[in-house]
C-alpha cells in the first residue's frame, strides 16, 4: 500500500499534476480576506472575534468546551476573549499582547482575522497585524466614546494602508442600546476620520457579549436599520494586486545552483515577459530576460505581480541584492535623499542627526535623519517642528542615504514607496515616501553614452597652470537668495582680475539664458541646472580660470556631484545668512512673490534648502558688509590658488 | 550641526492632516465642512485623479452609496462583489491565470525562505518527516529550482513510526537532501514539573538544542502554522531566540509589509517559518495540487488515522475513513475536531504548550 500510493503522488520527476484540473470540492476557496480589528484597550475587540467565531461555526467543539472550562474555572460566564487571549500573562493580565490569526468563515468568503491589541504598550503588535490587513474593524466602546487609542490605531490604519474601515461601536448593553448615544459617537468618529481622508464604509452599533448586531439584527436595537457586523465585512473588496502599474522587480538573490544563473525575486508590481529588456537600478545596467525559470510546473513566458520569480537573463551583467528590475521606461526614482512619513516603535527616540538601517524593498541601506519637520499629535492632528520622535510617534522627517537608492512614491507606488527602519538589530519603525521638494536624480546619473573614449591632450593642467601663475578652481558660492552671492562674486572677481588672475563668474544670470535656457525650476530642472553647471565650471578649471559658480544650489546631493567633476579643484562656500535678512533684503521682490503663493517651489519658503555640513570656507553676510565678505574670500582664493613649489 | 542652519519648509503632501491642523483653528461651521470635504476628497479622489485603474476601480465602488439607510449607516463602499463588476483582467493582471490562494500563499513562503537563504550563513530545516515539513521541502526546491541549499534536520526521538524511518531514507535519496540527524536526551533528564506526555514531548526540543550547539546553526526554518494552536498564532516569521532558545514572546520585534528583520546580534538563533499563514487545509489542497508524497499513515485504515504525527507513544489516530486526499479534504472542510487532538500533551493543562514553546519547542 505505501509503495503504491507513493508511486501515485510522487511528481518529484514529472510534471506538475496541476493542469491535470483537481477535483472541483475546495478547488475554487475564495482567497481569505485579512481582517484587522483595532481600537483602545478594553473596547471589546476579542470579545467580538470570540463571538464571531462562534456565530460562523468556526469553533471546534474542543475550544468550545475548553473556552467554558476556562471561563468556569474563573468563575465568568462565558468570556469569548478568553479564545483569542491564549497566553496565560493575558488571560491574567486581560490584555491582549500580540497578534493572533483565526480562521473563520461566512456563506460568501473565508476571513483572517487579526486580533489587534489596543493598549499603547502595544502598538508595534498593531502595527504587525494591521499592515497585512485588507480592511479593518474600529472597535469603539460605546459607554466610554473615542480614546486616544482609537484615533491613534485610525492614523496608523491610514499609514499603513489600509484603506476600508468599519467601524464597530460596541458594548451597546451596557448604554441601554441607545440610538442618541450611538449617533453622537458616530457623528465623532466620522468627523475624525475624514480629517485622515478616510471614509468609513459603514458605522454600526453591536454588542458582542449579547450577540446582538453580529450575525442577526438585533430587537433591540431595531432604530438601526445598517448592515449587521457579517454583512459588513462581506461588503469588504478584497484588495486588487498593482498589476497595471510598472514592473517592480526587487532583486532578492542570485543563485548559481546549476549551469544556470538566476535572477529571483517576487514582483512587487506590474508584469514581465520573456524577451523583455530590464533595467536594472540604481546601476542602471540592462539585459532581456531569456527564461522565467520554474520547477515543477509548466514552463511561463511571463509573470505577474505577487509571484516568485526567477529569471535568467540574455547576457552576464553584474547584479546583486537590492537592485529594482523595470521596463526601461517607468523606471523607479533614483535619490539618496527623501521624505518621509513614519511611525516609531523604539524605546529610545529618534533626533535628528541619527543614523538609522532602511530597507526599501530588498534595499538595505543606512540613512541619516536629516531633519525631523513635524511630530504629529494624533489626538488633534496638529504639530510641530521637534528634535525627537519618541515612541509609539507619528512624524515628517527628511532622510539621505549614503547611496542612490531606487524607489518610488507611496502615493504611485504603495508596496514599493514605503520602507522599514531598524537599530540594534531590531525593525523600529516604517515610514511611507514622498519626494515633494526632491528631484529624481535619474537624469543626472546616467550616462547615456556608452561609447565614449576620452582623449588625452599633449598640454596638460600643469602646464596651463604654470603659465598662469596659479591654479585652477570652482569655487561654489552655495546660498539662500539675497544672501549676497551673486554681489560678493561679482566684487571678489573684480579684486582678483585686478591682481592679474584669470576668474571668471559662472551665475543664473549668464547660464540660464543659454546653456540652461530650456530648464525651469522644478526639482529636476534645478538638479540638471547644477549638473551642467558643476560640469562646465570643472572644465573652466582645467583650463586654468578661477570660476566663480554662484548659485542656489540647494541640494547637498547636486553639490557633492559639482565636487565629483571638478575632484580637488572644487571649493564649497557658503554665504550665509538667515532666512529672515534675507527676506528682508528681498533684492528681486521674489520673497514676496513666494509668501503671497505666486512662486512656486521657492527656496527657503516652499522648496528645502539643505546647507553645507562642512564647507571649505564660510562667508557670513549677515554679519559683514559685501566688501568684507569679498576681502575674506579674495585672501582665501589666494591661498588656494597659489602653486605648490 | 544645529538644526538653525536649515530652512526647510513644512511637509504638505499627503495634505489631510497638515490642511485639517491648519483649519483646526477656524471655528466657524462653513471652514469645517471645507476641511470635510478637502479631507474626504484625498481618500476619494476623481477617477481622472486616480493614479492606477485598481484605485479607480476602488474609487467607483466607493461611490456607490445605497440609498433608503440611515445617514449615520450609510453603506458606502465597496458592496457587492468587485470582482463580478469588473472585467477580472482589471483585478488582476491582463493575460494568463489570476493566482489562486494557494498560489498566494507558495509565492509568500518561497520569498520567505528565500530571505532566510539569503540572510543566514548556517541554515537548517527541520525534516520531522510529517506532512507539513515535506511541504516545506517542496517550496524550497521551488524556491531554488529543485535544490535544497542547505541540510534538513531531523531530530530523532528514536520513537516515531517505521513508516516514517522508510520514509526519510527513501526521500532523502530521491530529493537529494542533505539530512543532519541528531539524538535526543533520555526523558529523565527533563524538567519532571512538565505533565508526562508533555514532558515527553520536551525530549525534542533538548535534542534540537544540542544539534544546534553542535553545528552551529544560526537559523532553523520550522514548520509550525498559526492555526494548529493557538499560542503558535502568536508567532512571527523571522523569530528570534535568547541564548537558551527560549521565546520571549512578550517583546517580539515587530513584522510588517513582509519586511522581515533579518539582521540579529551575534549568537542569536533565530526560527524561521515560512507557512506560518498556511492553514491544515490549505497543506492538504497543496499536496494534492502538487503531488507532494506522504507517509501512509494520514490515510485511514480500519477506521482510523492520524492527523498530526508525533511520537508513537504519545500520538493517538483519530476515527476517519478517509483514506485518500480528497476524502481527507472533505473530511477536513466539515470537522470541528482540531488537528491536535489525538497530541497528548495539548490537553494535560491550560498552559502547557505555552511552557513548551516559552522553552524553545517548535
Amino acid at each position: 500500500m505505501l509503495d503504491a500510493d507513493m508511486s501515485r503522488q510522487d511528481a518529484s520527476n514529472a510534471p506538475s499534476p496541476r493542469d491535470a484540473g483537481e477535483p472541483s470540492a475546495m478547488t475554487n476557496a475564495a482567497e481569505p480576506l485579512k481582517l484587522v480589528i483595532v481600537g483602545h484597550v478594553d473596547h471589546g475587540k476579542s470579545t467580538l472575534v470570540g463571538r464571531l467565531l462562534f456565530e460562523t461555526g468556526a469553533l471546534t467543539e474542543e475550544k468550545l468546551a475548553k473556552l467554558k472550562a476556562v471561563s468556569e474555572k474563573r468563575g465568568q460566564a462565558m468570556e469569548w476573549a478568553f479564545l483569542l487571549d491564549s497566553f496565560q500573562a493575558e488571560r491574567d493580565q486581560g490584555v491582549t499582547i500580540d497578534v493572533s490569526r483565526i480562521h473563520f468563515q461566512t456563506a460568501r468568503r473565508p476571513y483572517v482575522v487579526i486580533d489587534a491589541p489596543g493598549h499603547v504598550e502595544f502598538l508595534k503588535n498593531m502595527v504587525t497585524g494591521a499592515a497585512d490587513a485588507e480592511a479593518a474593524l474600529l472597535m469603539v466602546d460605546a459607554s466610554e466614546g473615542l480614546k486616544e487609542q482609537t484615533r491613534r490605531h485610525a492614523y496608523l490604519l491610514r499609514l499603513l494602508g489600509v484603506g476600508q474601515v468599519a467601524v464597530v461601536v460596541t458594548k451597546m448593553d451596557l448604554v441601554g442600546y441607545d440610538q442618541a448615544r450611538f449617533e453622537a459617537i458616530a457623528r465623532d468618529i466620522e468627523a475624525y476620520l475624514a480629517e485622515l481622508g478616510l471614509r468609513p464604509n459603514v458605522i454600526l452599533p453591536i454588542s458582542a457579549r449579547e450577540g446582538a448586531n453580529i450575525s442577526e439584527a438585533s430587537a433591540a436595537m431595531a432604530w438601526h436599520r445598517g448592515p449587521t457586523v457579517l454583512e459588513a465585512l462581506d461588503g469588504f473588496a478584497p484588495r486588487p494586486a498593482p498589476a497595471f502599474r510598472p514592473l517592480r522587480l526587487p532583486v532578492q538573490d542570485v543563485y548559481k545552483f546549476d549551469d544556470r544563473r538566476i535572477i529571483a525575486g517576487t514582483i512587487a508590481a506590474g508584469s514581465l515577459r520573456q524577451g523583455d529588456t530590464l533595467l536594472f537600478s540604481p546601476s542602471g545596467k540592462t539585459a532581456r530576460v531569456q527564461t522565467i525559470e520554474t520547477w515543477s510546473a509548466p514552463p511561463k513566458v511571463e509573470a505577474h505581480v505577487n509571484e516568485a520569480v526567477g529569471v535568467t537573463l540574455d547576457r552576464q551583467i553584474f547584479v546583486e541584492r537590492g537592485e529594482v528590475a523595470s521596463h526601461l521606461e517607468d523606471a523607479p526614482i533614483l535619490t539618496n535623499v527623501f521624505r518621509a512619513r513614519i511611525f516609531w516603535l523604539d524605546d529610545a527616540p529618534l533626533a535628528v542627526g541619527d543614523v538609522v538601517k532602511i530597507r526599501i524593498n530588498t534595499t538595505d541601506a543606512e540613512a541619516r535623519v536629516q531633519a525631523i519637520e513635524r511630530v504629529i499629535d494624533t489626538e488633534s492632528l496638529a504639530g510641530g517642528g521637534a528634535e525627537q520622535v519618541k515612541r509609539n510617534e507619528v512624524a515628517e522627517i527628511v532622510l539621505r542615504a549614503r547611496s542612490m537608492l531606487a524607489l518610488d512614491e507611496a502615493r504611485q507606488s504603495p508596496e514599493t514607496g514605503r520602507f522599514v527602519m531598524s537599530r540594534n538589530f531590531r525593525i523600529v519603525g516604517g515610514g511611507v515616501i514622498s519626494m515633494e521638494g526632491y528631484p529624481d536624480q535619474r537624469a543626472s546619473v546616467t550616462v547615456r553614452s556608452s561609447n565614449l573614449t576620452a582623449t588625452e591632450s599633449d598640454v596638460d593642467r600643469d602646464l596651463r597652470w604654470r603659465r598662469n601663475g596659479h591654479r585652477g578652481l570652482v569655487v561654489w558660492l552655495t546660498g539662500l537668495s539675497g544672501a549676497g552671492k551673486s554681489t560678493v562674486a561679482r566684487e571678489t572677481e573684480r579684486k582678483l582680475f585686478n591682481k592679474g588672475l584669470n576668474v571668471y563668474v559662472l551665475d543664473g544670470d549668464n547660464v540660464r539664458g543659454g546653456l540652461n535656457a530650456n530648464l525651469g525650476f522644478s526639482p529636476e530642472d534645478r538638479t540638471e541646472n547644477i549638473r551642467r553647471v558643476g560640469e562646465v565650471a570643472a572644465l573652466f578649471a582645467d583650463a586654468g580660470v578661477i570660476v566663480l559658480a554662484s548659485f542656489i544650489s540647494p541640494y547637498r546631493t547636486d553639490r557633492d556631484r559639482a565636487r565629483q567633476a571638478a575632484g580637488d579643484a572644487f571649493h564649497e562656500v557658503y554665504v550665509k545668512a538667515d532666512l529672515s535678512i534675507c527676506e528682508t533684503r528681498d533684492p528681486k521682490g521674489l520673497y514676496k512673490k513666494a509668501r503671497a503663493g505666486e512662486i512656486l517651489e521657492f527656496t527657503g519658503v516652499s522648496a528645502p534648502y539643505e546647507a553645507p555640513e562642512a564647507p571649505e570656507c564660510e562667508v557670513d553676510t549677515g554679519r559683514q558688509t559685501p566688501e568684507e565678505s569679498a576681502e575674506q574670500l579674495v585672501a582665501y582664493i589666494e591661498q588656494a590658488a597659489a602653486l605648490k613649489a | 550641526m544645529g538644526v538653525g542652519d536649515r530652512v526647510i519648509p513644512p511637509l504638505k503632501w499627503g495634505g489631510g492632516a497638515k490642511n485639517a491642523n491648519v483649519l483646526r483653528q477656524a471655528t466657524n461651521p462653513e471652514a469645517a465642512a471645507a476641511r470635510r470635504r478637502a479631507a474626504a476628497a484625498i481618500l476619494q479622489p476623481s477617477a481622472a485623479a486616480a493614479k492606477s485603474a485598481d484605485e479607480r476601480a476602488i474609487s467607483l465602488e466607493i461611490q456607490t452609496v445605497k440609498p433608503g439607510l440611515s445617514s449615520l449607516c450609510r453603506i458606502v463602499s465597496i458592496a457587492g462583489d468587485v470582482r463580478a463588476r469588473y472585467p477580472a483582467a482589471i483585478l488582476t493582471r491582463s493575460k494568463g491565470q489570476a493566482m489562486t490562494d494557494l498560489d498566494e500563499l507558495e509565492a509568500a513562503s518561497i520569498f520567505i525562505l528565500r530571505e532566510a537563504y539569503n540572510r543566514f550563513d548556517k541554515l537548517a530545516m527541520l525534516w520531522s518527516l510529517g506532512k507539513d515539513s515535506n511541504v516545506m521541502v517542496w517550496l524550497a526546491k521551488k524556491a531554488f529550482y529543485g535544490h535544497v541549499p542547505f541540510p534538513v534536520v531531523h531530530v530523532d526521538t528514536g520513537k516515531k513510526f517505521k513508516e516514517m524511518y522508510d520514509f526519510r531514507d527513501r526521500y532523502t535519496a530521491e530529493w537529494n537532501l542533505r539530512l543532519v540527524t541528531g539524538d535526543c536526551p533520555p526523558v529523565e533528564a527533563m524538567d519532571p514539573t512538565l505533565p508526562p506526555a508533555a514532558r515527553s514531548a520536551a525530549r525534542k526540543t533538548a535534542g534540537l538544542k544540542q544539534l544546534v550547539e553542535t553545528h552551529g546553526y544560526t537559523g532553523i526554518i520550522a514548520g509550525i502554522r498559526r492555526d494548529e494552536e493557538a499560542v503558535r498564532a502568536k508567532e512571527r516569521v523571522f523569530s528570534p531566540r535568547g541564548e537558551a532558545a527560549e521565546w520571549d514572546f512578550r517583546n517580539q520585534p515587530p513584522e510588517f509589509w513582509s519586511q522581515y528583520n533579518t539582521d540579529f546580534a551575534p549568537g542569536t538563533s533565530v526560527r524561521i517559518h515560512p507557512i506560518l499563514g498556511w492553514t491544515e487545509l490549505d497543506i492538504w489542497r497543496y499536496v494534492r495540487r502538487e503531488g507532494i508524497p506522504l507517509v501512509d499513515l494520514y490515510f485511514a485504515k480500519n477506521g482510523k488515522r492520524y492527523r498530526s504525527l508525533g511520537d508513537q507513544d504519545i500520538t493517538n489516530p483519530v476515527p476517519s475513513d478517509a483514506a485518500d486526499l480528497d476524502a481527507i479534504i472533505a473530511e477536513l472542510e466539515t470537522t470541528k475536531t482540531s488537528e491536535r487532538s489525538g497530541r497528548a500533551m495539548d490537553h494535560e493543562a491550560e498552559d502547557s504548550f505555552e511552557r513548551l514553546r516559552r522553552d524553545g519547542y517548535m
